[in-house]
């Protein structure tokens, strides 16, 4: 790690995180597994997935989100078609904001750059409060056009409830709606 | 001989390469200005280097005020600093929403002007835009917000030129 690298873990270690959202994450920690239904922009159903993802701490202050997303093929899993996607975040409090901003991960190998968001880099934050983890991802595409990604993960009785958007430059055009329980 | 073809190459690739946007978004060069019943809307574009520089009022208060230079996407501009940053050198460094502050763009689409502006507030996406389009002699201007899951339209006027 080069020494902002360095720096910045210890920034991060020394921040405190939100203090709201403090008890909210430490409660939504966790495995989980569950299903969703994805929604085209005009609320028509086309793909059921099913959905496995960890809520874990990062060096204290922070946390890992990993998802793996499973694309069914008439409800199924296993027959060819299936479609296996893994994502992880880590996010990390930003400094005097009531939010985690991702964390770019640098190395001895790949010093961290700064963010580009004009050159198609992700903008990546996230927040976590009493109604639960909500992500975002900002991306502004190859014509100026943007695109808005949100994901909220709030607690109801029986795990999470799951709720995704894509939004187009201003218009939805993907809805992933689903629930979640944790495991062991 | 050759060196004069290789001059003559240079120039045209400078030529060509100048800036992909450059002469499109000069279409609106100009002052322009509409009364609406939130009050006056005036909006001024004026040449600036490769780019231009946008500002565009509403009542007396300013929306967007923007220097925009071209990238090397064709047809989408980036706001740079202007002022005291601009002149230490901070003129190319994009904005980084992520320590609070607005990322603005703009993009080109056929007659179609759209500038744009990303900022976090109070941790959720605050996004508004303004989509400038010409209808004949005038301006369309149409102020959008996003508002959880769809841009609104906050204000639309057909701006007319003004004196300067």
């Amino acid at each position: 790690m080069d020494r902002r690298g360095l720096l910045a873990g210890a920034v991060s270690a020394l921040v405190a995180r939100p203090a709201a959202a403090r008890n909210a994450l430490d409660e939504l920690l966790g495995v989980y597994v569950g299903t969703a239904r994805v929604e085209d922009g005009e609320g028509r159903t086309v793909e059921q997935r099913d959905l496995d993802f960890t809520i874990e701490l990062f060096r204290r202050t922070g946390f890992r989100l990993r998802t793996i997303s499973v694309s069914l093929v008439g409800g199924r899993r296993d027959v060819p078609g299936v479609t296996r996607r893994e994502v992880e975040v880590v996010f990390v409090p930003s400094r005097g904001r009531p939010y985690y901003v991702e964390f770019r991960d640098p190395s001895l190998f790949r010093p961290r750059e700064e963010l580009q968001p004009m050159a198609g880099d992700p903008v990546r934050w996230a927040v976590v409060d009493a109604q639960g983890l909500h992500t975002y991802a900002f991306v502004l595409l190859e014509d100026g056009r943007f695109e808005l990604q949100e994901a909220h993960r709030e607690p109801i009785p029986e795990g999470l409830a799951l709720r995704f958007l894509r939004n187009l430059d201003g218009v939805v055009v993907r809805r992933v709606v689903g629930r979640a329980v944790r495991v062991r | 001989m050759r060196g004069l073809l290789a001059l003559l190459l240079l120039l045209a690739g400078s030529a060509i390469g100048s800036s992909p946007g450059h002469a499109d978004i000069l279409a609106w060069a100009g002052r322009w200005a509409a009364e609406t019943p939130g009050g006056k809307v005036d909006l001024r574009i004026d040449p600036a280097g490769r780019g231009a520089v946008l500002r565009l009022a509403r009542g007396g208060h300013v929306v967007f005020e923007s220097n925009l230079a071209p990238t090397d996407r064709p047809g989408v501009f980036e706001a740079t600093a202007t002022g005291l940053f601009a002149v230490l050198g901070r003129g190319r460094t994009a904005a980084n929403p992520l320590e609070g502050e607005e990322l603005v763009w703009a993009r080109e689409a056929g007659d179609m002007l759209v500038v744009s502006r990303l900022a976090i507030a109070s941790g959720k996406p605050a996004i508004d835009r303004a989509r400038l389009e010409r209808a004949g002699e005038r301006t369309r201007l149409r102020l959008e917000r996003l508002e959880g899951e769809r841009m609104v339209v906050e204000l639309e006027a057909e701006l007319e030129r003004a004196p300067r």
